[in-house]
Order: structure tokens, then C-alpha cells, then sequence
């Protein structure tokens, strides 16, 4: 909520907005008149992450430490609700601004973010607009997905999955698939083991595009021959991670490019 | 407190534990699988998926544990001995760290990208490193609380520099790893980690059972084994090469597991008289059961937890190792 200042003073807009996650980093730059958004994470200038990497790149980045977010001088900070909880209370007890948003899990979510950060930056008629962008976009024909639809689960570094009640299931469920984690149960990002993986054998398995890049423990197991074995090409679906990790405008896409991906899929299996 | 029992007797216990525990831990995980069904009654008895399991996640795995617990086992009873010291294994002595630094550089610098053998030559390069460096403290002094003290500095330094390279690392998930370079696992190995470690690990393993002999002389005292023509360069130097070799090589593919070389040559010398050329083959086989022991623990205590081996063979190690470092204390008081 914002201080009450009464109808005499008129609550200025902030001009000086950090913004130190990469989600709020992306929906600030969607939202923010030029100029009132003076710096974003350095994650949303990586274009290995962020898909607002070209805009991002004009402003300053931070890290995310409190000393550099103060000199500043924000007159609002954005952070995640789990962005490193030391900063931020840091920040607070300087008597700084900051407003955290709690991750996407829901399409509702990505409204109600955008909503939010309308009235903080008292950008509400961008921040409509969007939404009402959104709600066209999410309210085609929301088949219900069918019983026998395919299954669909995503596969990461260190073997995580994602569960139910996360914006990868809803996505997943939007495209017209059953998810993997929802089947399974499962709740929020969870370690599934090989083995269960196989057993649990979705039709598809959803990698993402840009962490085949990296080398290391953490992503060796994308090159287990049983994972190859078990999943040869045309049961895998590689996504591109930067339309998935944020809930934002642009999850609408990550919709469209599954179903395009899956009907591609389909016809290579005919 | 010596128990008798025929050194031949024992070793056939050893190695039927060891065949036994094998063939446990092919059966453990998600599901309990029968392996004596796909062997006996060919492929076609169980399920595709079943049949994958076994041959490309479980059998790797058992293997593995097999094979760098005999590593461990063999590695830690060689040091001792050739340390005369009861307190030495790659674990504390920092060697393992060592050789997961050694890891981790080449994982992170590409190499081990460019050419697959890089990780466990960097690995032993890395273990190497702390060997001839413990070799140097101790031909200096023999102290035993010198050597330890110095195998804790090089196990914090090594464990710095690992995490050190992995926060500087451009991939999101480096950072992460330091709980496996640190604690090992064995889950979801394959056949590539067993024909990367499998090699390396026999060659050490020859050079170190090739010492056997002179730690027995060795035992006696080092003048003693000079005039009884023990070579001791060459047993240095064997001793350092086999166990850069084995235990590089398994932690390239393990992590580092600490303890193993500890627990298995104390809880076996009385077993075998004292002798360092019977402990030697025994420590092996001893590390071996612990290991796939300690990583069926891993599965069945906490099945989803993906557990670390480091956690199982420390809570049975660190009290034994302070129950050893008391006794130490006491007898070098007398």
C-alpha cells in the first residue's frame, strides 16, 4: 500500500527505480516511463537469461548488493521475494523503499505483478494495457486437456523437474498437455532421479535450449546414455529457458512455441 | 586384541560381503529389481525400462562404488603404513580435496570438454600435488599431529580454491556443486564415469599393492628395512604414484569421500596380524563393502534426498576418528 499523502499532495511517481531480480527487471522495462527506471539487475543485460537483454543494456546493472543499490539513491527498489533476503532487509532498515513480488505461479500472477507495479510506478495505463493484452492472448479456447493428451516434463541440471501449482505446469496445461509434475504430484522444483524419470516416462521430455551451453556436474546428466536411450530425439522438446523463468508478457509465447514445436514434433512422427 | 582367523578365511569373507553387497545395491533405488531376473531369464522377462535401469544406472553405479571403495580402502592402508602413521587416508590428509580442485579446474577451464581423459589426469595431477607435499612434510618430521594438521591447511585451501573456480564460473548452476565435490555421490553415474576412473584406478592400484612387501620390512622400522634391502625411494614413489592414480581418478568421478581409508585398514589390522602385505589386498576388498555399503545407506535411508556419500562415511568415521586420535594421544604419552 502507498502512504496516504492526502488530496494536497499528490503522491509524486518514483523517479529513481532500481530493480535488482530479473523478473521484476523485465516487467519494469515493459511498464516504466523512460528515464524512471535507472537500473536493473545484470542478469536482464545477459541475453543467455533475460529477453529484454537489448534494453536492459542502455541502463546501469546491479548485483543485487545493498551498498551499490544505495548509492543510487532509489527512490524505489523492486527485488524478488527470495532475492537475497540479507540486501533487502539491509536496504529496508536504511529506510529504502523495496517492494518485493513473489514468483509467478499462476497466469493471474503475471497480471496482478504487472498491476502492482503499474500503481508503484504510477504507470497504470501501460500496465492495463498489458493486461488486457495478456488476458486476450490466455483466453483463447482454453481446451480442456484431454486425459490421453501427451505428457509433457521438463528435465534440468541436477535432475530437477518442476511440480504442480508452478507456471510450468499451467503453461504446459495451456499448450494442451498433461504435466509431468502434476501427474507426479510433485511440489514446487523437485530433484527426480533418473530412474524415476524413466519409470515415470512422459512422452515428451522438455530440456531447455540454453543450458546445453554449459559444462559441468550440475548439467552432465542431460548426457546420460540411459536419459539418450530412453528419450532419443523425437521424444525430446528443447524450450528456450528465458520465455519459461519469468512470469511475464511474454509466457504467452512460450505457449505458442510449445504448440508449434509439439505439431512439428507430430508431423516428423506421421 | 587379536582374533584367529586364517588370512584365507578372512579373504573369502571379504569378497563374499563384497559380491553380496554388489548385488544389493544393483537392487536398491526407486524400485527393488531382482538382477538374477534379467540375468537368468533373459532381457525379455522384465520391462524395457527395468532392464535400462539396471544396465545403464545401477550396475555403473555398483560398480563405481566397488571400485573407488577399494581405492580408499587400499590407499588409506598403504599411506599408513608407509606414514607409520595411523591417522593418515586421502580424506584427511587432504588429497582428496586435492584432486576434486583438480576436477573442477579442468571441468571449468573446457578441458575436460575438449578431451575426456582431462578430468581424472587433472584430478590425480591434483592429488599428486598433495601427496608429494605430505611426503615432503613428513620425511621432515614424522609427527603425526604435524601431518594431520597440515592435510586440514591443504584440505581448506583445496576446498577454498574449489569454490573459488566455481563461483567464477559463467554456468548458473556451478556454485551449486560445492556440496558434491566435497561430501561425493555415486547417483546417476554411467559407463563413461567407469571408463574414465576404471583405468587409472588399477594402475594405481597395482603400484600400490606392489608396495607391500617393503611395508612389511617397514614395519619394523625404517633402518631395519634399509639393511634388510628395502628399496626406499622406489616405495615412496610407488606408494605416491598409486595413490595419485586411484585416488585422483575416483574422486574425478566420486567427489571426495573421506573416511573410507580410515575406518576400513584400523577395523582390519587386528584381523590380519598386523601384517601390512595382507592388510593391503583386505583394505581394498574392506573399502570396497564399506562403500557399496555406505552408498546403499544413501538410497534407502532417505530414497529422495539424493543423500552424499560424505555425510554416511562421516558419521560413521568422525567418532571413529576421534576414538583413534585418543588412543593415539595416550599411547605416544607412555
Amino acid at each position: 500500500m502507498l502512504p496516504d499523502w492526502g488530496v494536497a499532495n499528490q503522491p509524486k511517481a518514483p523517479q529513481r527505480v532500481v530493480s535488482m531480480n530479473l523478473c521484476t527487471d523485465q516487467l519494469a522495462l515493459l511498464v516504466a516511463a523512460p528515464g524512471q527506471l535507472i537500473s536493473v539487475s545484470y542478469l536482464a543485460a545477459e541475453a543467455s537469461s533475460s529477453l529484454m537483454a537489448k534494453e536492459a543494456a542502455q541502463l546501469h546493472t546491479n548485483r543485487g548488493l545493498a551498498e551499490q543499490i544505495i548509492r543510487l539513491q532509489p527512490d524505489l527498489v523492486l527485488a524478488g521475494q527470495y532475492t537475497s533476503r540479507a540486501s533487502v532487509n539491509l536496504l529496508r532498515r536504511l529506510g529504502v523503499n523495496v517492494q518485493t513480488f513473489a514468483p509467478a505461479y499462476r497466469f493471474a500472477d503475471i497480471s496482478a505483478h504487472l498491476a502492482k507495479i503499474g500503481t508503484l510506478l504510477g504507470q497504470e495505463a501501460r500496465a492495463n494495457a498489458l493486461i488486457a493484452q495478456l488476458d486476450t492472448a490466455l483466453a483463447e479456447p482454453n481446451q480442456h486437456t484431454h486425459r490421453s493428451a501427451p505428457v509433457l516434463g521438463s528435465y534440468g541440471a541436477n535432475s530437477y523437474t518442476t511440480g504442480q501449482s508452478s507456471l510450468e505446469s499451467e503453461v504446459v496445461k495451456a499448450a494442451g498437455f498433461r504435466h509431468l509434475g502434476t501427474e507426479l504430484a510433485l511440489q514446487g522444483a523437485s530433484k527426480l532421479p533418473l530412474e524415476q524419470l524413466i519409470y515415470a516416462s512422459p512422452d515428451r521430455l522438455m530440456t531447455w535450449k540454453s543450458w546445453s551451453q554449459y559444462t559441468g556436474r550440475a548439467t552432465e546428466i542431460l548426457l546420460h546414455p540411459a536419459l539418450d536411450r530412453w528419450f532419443p530425439k523425437e521424444r525430446r522438446v528443447a524450450v528456450d529457458s528465458r520465455y519459461w523463468m519469468c512470469g511475464t508478457p511474454f509466457t504467452v509465447e512460450a505457449i505458442n512455441q510449445l504448440k508449434t514445436q509439439m505439431e512439428s514434433h507430430a508431423d516428423h512422427a506421421d | 586384541m587379536q582374533i584367529k582367523i586364517p588370512y584365507s578365511w578372512l579373504m573369502a569373507i571379504l569378497v563374499a560381503l563384497v559380491l553380496l553387497l554388489f548385488a544389493i545395491s544393483i537392487s536398491i533405488g526407486h524400485v527393488w529389481l531382482n538382477p538374477l531376473d534379467a540375468l537368468w531369464s533373459g532381457a525379455g522377462s522384465i520391462s524395457a525400462a527395468d532392464h535400462l535401469i539396471l544396465t545403464e544406472i545401477r550396475l555403473p553405479r555398483a560398480v563405481l562404488g566397488l571400485i573407488i571403495g577399494a581405492a580408499l580402502g587400499l590407499s588409506g592402508a598403504t599411506l599408513q603404513g608407509l606414514l607409520r602413521n595411523p591417522l593418515a587416508e586421502p580424506g584427511l590428509l587432504g588429497i582428496s580435496a586435492s584432486a576434486s580442485l583438480g576436477a573442477v579446474l579442468a571441468i571449468y577451464t573446457g578441458l575436460s570438454a575438449a578431451f575426456a581423459y582431462a578430468l581424472p589426469i587433472s584430478a590425480l595431477l591434483g592429488a599428486l600435488v598433495a601427496v608429494v607435499l605430505l611426503r615432503a612434510l613428513a620425511g621432515k618430521s614424522a609427527d603425526i599431529l604435524t601431518i594431520i594438521l597440515s592435510g586440514v591447511a591443504l584440505t581448506s585451501l583445496a576446498g577454498a580454491l574449489t569454490s573459488l573456480t566455481l563461483n567464477m564460473s559463467s554456468n548458473p548452476f556451478a556454485a551449486l556443486e560445492i556440496v558434491f565435490w566435497m561430501l561425493g555421490s555415486l547417483a546417476d553415474r554411467s559407463w563413461v564415469h567407469v571408463g574414465m576412473a576404471l583405468p587409472f584406478i588399477l594402475l594405481g592400484s597395482v603400484l600400490l599393492l606392489a608396495t607391500a612387501r617393503a611395508l612389511d620390512a617397514l614395519s619394523l622400522g625404517q633402518d631395519v628395512a634399509r639393511s634388510m634391502g628395502v628399496n626406499l625411494n622406489r616405495t615412496n614413489l610407488l606408494a605416491i604414484f598409486g595413490t595419485a592414480l586411484s585416488v585422483g581418478a575416483a574422486t574425478a568421478v566420486s567427489g571426495a569421500i573421506g573416511f573410507v581409508g580410515l575406518v576400513v585398514p584400523h577395523l582390519l589390522r587386528p584381523l590380519v596380524g598386523n601384517r601390512p602385505s595382507h592388510l593391503l589386498p583386505a583394505s581394498a576388498l574392506g573399502g570396497a563393502a564399506f562403500l557399496l555399503l555406505a552408498d546403499i545407506a544413501v538410497r534407502f535411508v532417505f530414497p529422495d534426498k539424493d543423500l552424499k556419500l560424505g555425510v554416511i562415511t562421516a558419521l560413521v568415521g568422525a567418532p571413529f576418528f576421534f576414538w583413534l586420535l585418543h588412543n593415539v594421544k595416550k599411547r605416544t604419552q607412555l
